[in-house]
């Protein structure tokens, strides 16, 4: 199996940059490089990651100037040719924001900062992002103030019908719409997911279910 | 509290742009482009906004 070659895309406030890094290189033995939002082009690469975090301290909206970033130029291109992104927390946020991913996130319903580990429904073993799970259920960890999905209603019969919907929430932590935890664009190369994978990926620090996701990505490179 | 003629409320962003611009007409263009590639998430938000002219009387 040839290794992938990850980018992990380091905005100022990112701060989930080096654990997925660290998933990447460390367990899963992968060609990791950290790309600077200022750079004009991904290079090699043929994953993108935008990590969570609080890009640009999260003003304006979350996301929002994030995706003005240079590099996000680069990055629409890399997308519309097929090229795999996963957005995680703040990166799922820039997703929507640039337009890869319908949709917005709102404030969480109860207007708190939600920090705990939940369980997620795969609704989809099929795409670039979960192939490599052999269970439906997972448990990962949500770290937001603003995860509560939502779009209009033709939106949601289209990620609905088009088997876009990846993960919805067991118990719905935010308010989100549908109970949507993670969804893919038509072509399923771009995934956005509140849920943070990167934060378990080993059981030392809480499970491994995160794991399998970016093995799926390497796994659907193969 | 007892105001009972509050029948509805809202809260917003408010945000105040100075252009340095020659006519009302080059400063909507610009603003309603501004609102919309940034200042607004259509999706979740709507926006309005109110030309003021200041007549140079404003200085930096």
């Amino acid at each position: 199996m040839s290794k992938a070659k990850f980018g992990v895309v380091v905005f100022p406030g990112s701060n989930c940059d080096h654990d997925a890094y660290y998933v990447l290189k460390n367990l899963l033995n992968q060609d990791v490089k950290f790309l600077w939002h200022k750079d004009s082009s991904v290079g090699d690469r043929n994953v993108i990651v935008l990590p969570g975090g609080f890009s640009y301290g999260d003003y304006l909206r979350c996301g929002a100037i994030a995706r003005f970033s240079p590099l996000m130029k680069d990055i629409l291109k890399f997308a519309e040719k097929g090229g795999i992104v996963i957005g995680i927390c703040n990166g799922f946020q820039i997703l929507c924001e640039a337009g890869l991913l319908p949709g917005a996130l709102l404030r969480n319903q109860s207007l708190r900062f939600i920090c705990k580990t939940v369980r997620l429904k795969i609704e989809n073993k099929d795409s670039k992002f979960t192939n490599s799970f052999t269970k439906d259920l997972i448990d990962l960890p949500v770290a937001h103030g603003e995860g509560n999905y939502y779009c209009d209603e033709e939106t949601l019969n289209e990620l609905r019908d088009k088997n876009r919907i990846v993960f919805r929430y067991s118990e719905n932590p935010n308010g989100s719409l549908d109970d949507i935890a993670g969804i893919c664009n038509e072509k399923g190369n771009v995934l956005g997911m509140m849920p943070h994978p990167e934060r378990a990926a080993e059981s030392i620090i809480g499970g491994t279910d995160g794991k399998f996701i970016f093995q799926s990505i390497i796994n659907s490179l193969n | 509290m007892g105001y009972e003629k509050v029948t509805d409320t809202r809260i917003g962003k408010y945000i105040e742009l100075m252009l340095d611009v020659t006519s009302e007409n080059e400063a909507r263009q610009i603003t309603e482009e501004i609102c919309r590639k940034l200042l607004a998430n259509p999706v979740m938000e709507d926006y309005n906004f109110e030309i003021v002219n200041l007549n140079g009387n404003v200085q930096s």
